[in-house]
């Protein structure tokens, strides 16, 4: 969730899934996917487990999305831009 | 008191350790480092008969082929040996006329193989680039997990009674007469009548212990792996480049290496290779990592967004023929050669026990072992280990 | 065709941004290279782009310190390329970089420095791999980069002062802190008082982060150890429990809390990728945190002309990476033929300063070294390996089977294979053979460290500039 004392850049829009998302430029793709609910991003790779966020900072490979048709990119490292499509690989919920 | 010693812990002296133990023969198996840590832990895993020269080699790779079936049930880890086909990729129409010559011998020795234009080949593995001419298929090719071979070798000789020893270094070889009685290690000294040499590229190190010069250099391969994904390609593909340069030896100049490419159990993409003489350097390098991305790219365009997580490099041993060095030494009672597979190791691995094991046991093997015997090397090589003659197989 | 530069610093942190402004006097070719989109390392994250640092009142001024170090590189024209990953050190110093853009290209220095910082420290228990369970600096860079919460209600657990930071910055900002559950209990923080009297404001900021939970109702709960993660699909609720003094669970001390998010660190492991994958020597150090790159007193690595400074030399705080970085960086301009004026005194000052963060250093380790009890607490089904699925049942079974060093158990099972490499399992699969093979931790050394570090698409390697342009 958002702090609400902490003045923002200007807003942006993401399509997640192809849903309209709302953010605000400086924040990481993690932070964005954060505050609209997204906590589990993709199923481990047996497929026996569903993940989400670990490190926040680029080193677990947990945080991967599709950004802009681009697979494999990790969400935590990567800025809001507007208009950028992120898919999840979301688990059958 | 063990009746063989084998010298290596790679897919080799693995596999000659398991089918010494599966006939009822003592092996102490003996490795410097952890298992699989050579050669045999640095390599991808394309068990292909395309690759094979016509005649004894090919023959060779065919009767190692059938075993992998027998050796799914009999070894207590999984393999993944799975036959999803081969192709050889044709990127000319002069490498198309020549693999059409190549065919023919293929033939003869009796592999099928079909020669597609890059339409069928396309409609086989989508993946392929369009500007390709064609490619040869056998659907006998297939791709096996070597490292969970090796294992599986090594934890199924053991299961049979076999000793196997791991950080175990052999320091020296101990002869009385013209007899070997067993090895010193720097964790002791093993009694046997019959000492197998199957350390790899490290092969020519054991073969000085008893004063002889074996004819192995290494010779470097690269990979490349991707992450894993969901299946991309049905099943492995190299280049017909060293292949058709045999007939016309015009087409192997100044175009560099060729690939060999195959996606893993596990899902990742196994990208090759490099042939280089490198001495004992066991890195990759840039040139290696770019040429390699490069060449896939040429071949299978669609693999450029993947993600590249890691390389390695592994030393093929290399001989001056292509062939192996199997069999007895002359002058060495009791010293077997098994080594010397240079890209063919995992391939031939289980041959190559079987046929090892049957001449301790029986003194005679199935396949004869003369054409590929040290001594044929006596008058064409000297010490340095430049190879005078290039007529042989090609090893990929 | 590769370019070249005199000097190349790999990580803008509180080290890389020392050495810069060390070396940016001498007119020689610096480029400094950070993954991250702000310059100063973890300590200075801060909204992309901008040079607002958030953060409250600290005694100890460090954060101030490292503004001035941003400021002054960028008053002396060092530029620092962000955004940008190192893939490889390759003989000859030459560096193979993925730029911003994603193109990847190759550049030798005379000189490298490597000064990546550190990462943390994981211990897996049942549930660990639940959307919710995340890293305490992941929570940090949440609040601090993008000025967000990483949930209402955050339960916090762990080793070291990062927890406490943590916890802290989430009331500081309105969130709620349900507990911090301290893995180490009180008795383990007499250590501390080994650090006085030198470190007094560093044990001063400590106090007033306790001072100010105490002040907030956190309950901060010593020698707790979380048992188990629970929830179908993500985090839903936390069990754990008080530990005696040997590490034994107290039977009627479990607590569950209810929570979507749970922030978890134990420790921090340095970043030694890169001099690993380039041959660089390395050294297993207890007082400095574990597994290091070992370097002279001038920082130079067992590499010529390779140097490393930061937590990557020893875990101990951005005092000793800042040191490090100037002494690096005078090092650095005696090697390339133009010493700083002074410099042999610089040196002496700055090396008995470093004696003294080290020493620093080595407390903090003490007092957050793990036994290895939590080893014997995993179940089997517990995922040890994160990015290939491995088990704790997969992990004994290997063992069992005569596979006991970390690259066999890497060959036989696969873990460290996966997309990180290592980075998350392999101070875990250490801590497992030194507790199952009842070896010394000093003689598990890592398995091998290829190129690319860090993941790259396969499509930017086949680029170069030639291609490029062409």
């Amino acid at each position: 969730m958002r702090i609400e004392t902490i003045s923002r850049g200007e807003k942006v829009t993401l399509f997640v899934n192809r849903k309209a998302v709302t953010a605000y430029r400086g924040e990481t793709v993690h932070a964005a996917l954060l505050a609209a609910g997204c906590r589990v991003l993709r199923k481990s790779k047996t497929g026996a487990e569903f993940r989400g966020f670990l490190c926040g900072m680029g080193v677990c490979y947990e945080c991967l999305v599709t950004i802009n048709g681009l697979a494999g990119q990790r969400a935590c490292m990567r800025l809001v831009e507007d208009g950028m499509e992120v898919r999840i690989d979301e688990p059958d919920l | 008191m063990t009746d063989v010693v084998v010298i290596g812990g790679g897919v080799i002296g693995t596999s000659v350790a398991y089918h010494l133990a599966r006939r009822g023969i003592r092996a102490t198996l003996l490795e410097r480092g952890d298992m699989a840590s050579g050669s045999s832990g640095a390599c991808d895993g394309l068990v292909l008969l395309q690759s094979k020269k016509p005649g004894l080699h090919l023959r060779l790779a065919m009767e190692s082929r059938n075993l992998f079936d027998r050796l799914m049930e009999e070894l207590p880890v999984s393999i993944e040996y799975r036959r999803g086909g081969g192709m050889v990729v044709i990127e000319t129409e002069e490498e198309f006329r020549a693999m059409e010559h190549y065919a023919q011998e293929q033939r003869e020795t009796g592999l099928e193989v079909a020669l597609l234009d890059i339409a069928a080949a396309r409609a086989m593995e989508p993946e392929l680039s369009e500007s390709l001419v064609g490619a040869a298929y056998s659907s006998l090719d297939g791709q096996v997990n070597p490292i969970a071979l090796t294992h599986g070798f090594a934890l199924a000789a053991r299961a049979l009674g076999a000793r196997v020893r791991t950080h175990t270094e052999v320091t020296g070889i101990r002869r009385e007469g013209g007899r070997v009685t067993g090895v010193e290690t720097d964790q002791g000294r093993f009694s046997a009548g019959v000492v197998v040499n199957a350390a790899g590229v490290y092969a020519p190190w054991v073969g000085e212990m008893v004063g002889i010069t074996v004819p192995i250099r290494p010779r470097r391969g690269q990979l490349l792996v991707t992450g894993a994904i969901k299946r991309m390609i049905k099943g492995c593909f190299i280049s017909a480049r060293y292949i058709a340069a045999k007939h016309n030896p015009e087409l192997a100049k100044g175009k560099g290496e060729g690939i060999a490419i195959e996606q893993t159990e596990s899902g990742n993409l196994l990208l090759g290779s490099t042939r280089e003489f490198a001495g004992f350097d066991w890195r990759t390098t840039v040139e290696g990592l770019r040429g390699i991305a490069r060449r896939t790219r040429a071949v299978l365009p669609g693999l450029s967004d993947l993600n590249v997580i890691r390389s390695f490099a592994g030393l093929r041993p290399y001989t001056p023929d292509g062939l192996p060095i199997l069999g007895p030494v002359e002058g060495v009672d009791g010293f077997i050669m098994a080594a010397g597979h240079e890209g063919d190791g995992i391939a031939l691995s289980p041959i190559t026990g079987e046929l090892i094991a049957q001449f301790i046991e029986e003194g005679r093997t199935e396949i004869p072992l003369d054409p590929f015997r040290l001594e044929r090397f006596a008058s064409s090589v000297d010490p340095t280990g430049k190879e005078l003659k290039q007529d042989g197989a090609h090893a990929h | 065709m590769s370019r070249t530069c005199d000097v190349a610093i790999v990580g803008a942190g509180f080290a890389g941004l020392a050495a810069a402004g060390v070396l940016a006097r001498s007119g020689l070719d610096i480029r400094v290279f950070d993954e991250n989109l702000h310059v100063g390392g973890q300590l200075l994250r801060r909204p992309g782009g901008t040079s607002h640092v958030l953060g409250g009142f600290e005694f100890d001024g460090i954060k101030r310190s490292g503004l001035r170090l941003v400021a002054h590189a960028a008053r002396r024209g060092v530029k620092v390329r962000g955004g940008t990953q190192v893939l490889g050190l390759f003989p000859g110093n030459t560096l193979l970089v993925e730029g911003g853009d994603g193109t990847v290209s190759e550049i030798t220095a005379r000189c490298v420095l490597c000064a990546a910082g550190a990462r943390e420290i994981y211990l897996p228990f049942k549930g660990w791999t639940l959307p919710g369970v995340i890293s305490t600096g992941s929570a940090q860079i949440l609040i601090k980069s993008s000025g967000m919460l990483p949930a209402k209600e955050t339960l916090v657990g762990g080793l070291g002062p990062l927890p406490f930071v943590l916890a802290r910055e989430i009331c500081r900002h309105g969130g709620k802190v349900l507990a911090v559950l301290d893995h180490a209990g009180v008795s383990d923080k007499i250590w501390l008082l080994r650090a006085l009297p030198r470190n007094l404001r560093k044990l001063l900021d400590g106090a007033w982060i306790m001072a100010l939970l105490t002040l907030s109702g956190i309950r901060v709960r010593p020698r707790m150890r979380i048992l188990e993660a629970k929830g179908k699909t993500q985090l839903e609720s936390v069990v754990a429990a008080r530990a005696a003094g040997n590490g034994e669970i107290i039977s009627g001390t479990e607590i569950r809390y209810e929570t979507e998010c749970l922030a978890v660190g134990f420790g921090f492991a340095p970043n030694i990728e890169l001099p690993l994958q380039a041959g660089c020597a390395a050294e297993h150090l207890p007082e400095r945190g574990g597994w290091v790159v070992r370097v002279g007193n001038l920082l130079e690595t067992s590499l010529e002309n390779v140097f490393a400074a930061g937590e990557v030399t020893g875990i101990a705080g951005a005092r000793k990476s800042m040191i490090e970085g100037r002494i690096a960086g005078l090092a650095i301009l005696e090697r390339l033929g133009c010493p700083a004026p002074g410099s042999p005194q610089l040196l002496q000052g700055l090396a008995s300063e470093r004696r003294d963060e080290l020493r620093y250093g080595a407390v903090l380790n003490r007092m957050c070294r793990l036994s290895g009890d939590w080893v014997r607490r995993v179940p089997e089904e517990t995922i040890i390996c994160r990015c290939e699925d491995v088990r704790m049942a997969d992990i004994r079974k290997a063992l069992a089977d005569g596979f006991v060093t970390p690259g066999a158990l890497r060959k036989a099972c696969r873990c460290g294979l996966g997309n990180c490499q290592g980075r998350i399992c392999s101070p875990i699969i250490r801590d497992i053979l030194a507790a199952e093979t009842r070896s010394d931790p000093g003689r598990i050394s890592a398995p091998s460290v290829r190129p690319p570090i860090k993941a790259v698409r396969l499509g930017a390697l086949a680029e170069n500039e030639e291609s490029i342009i062409s």
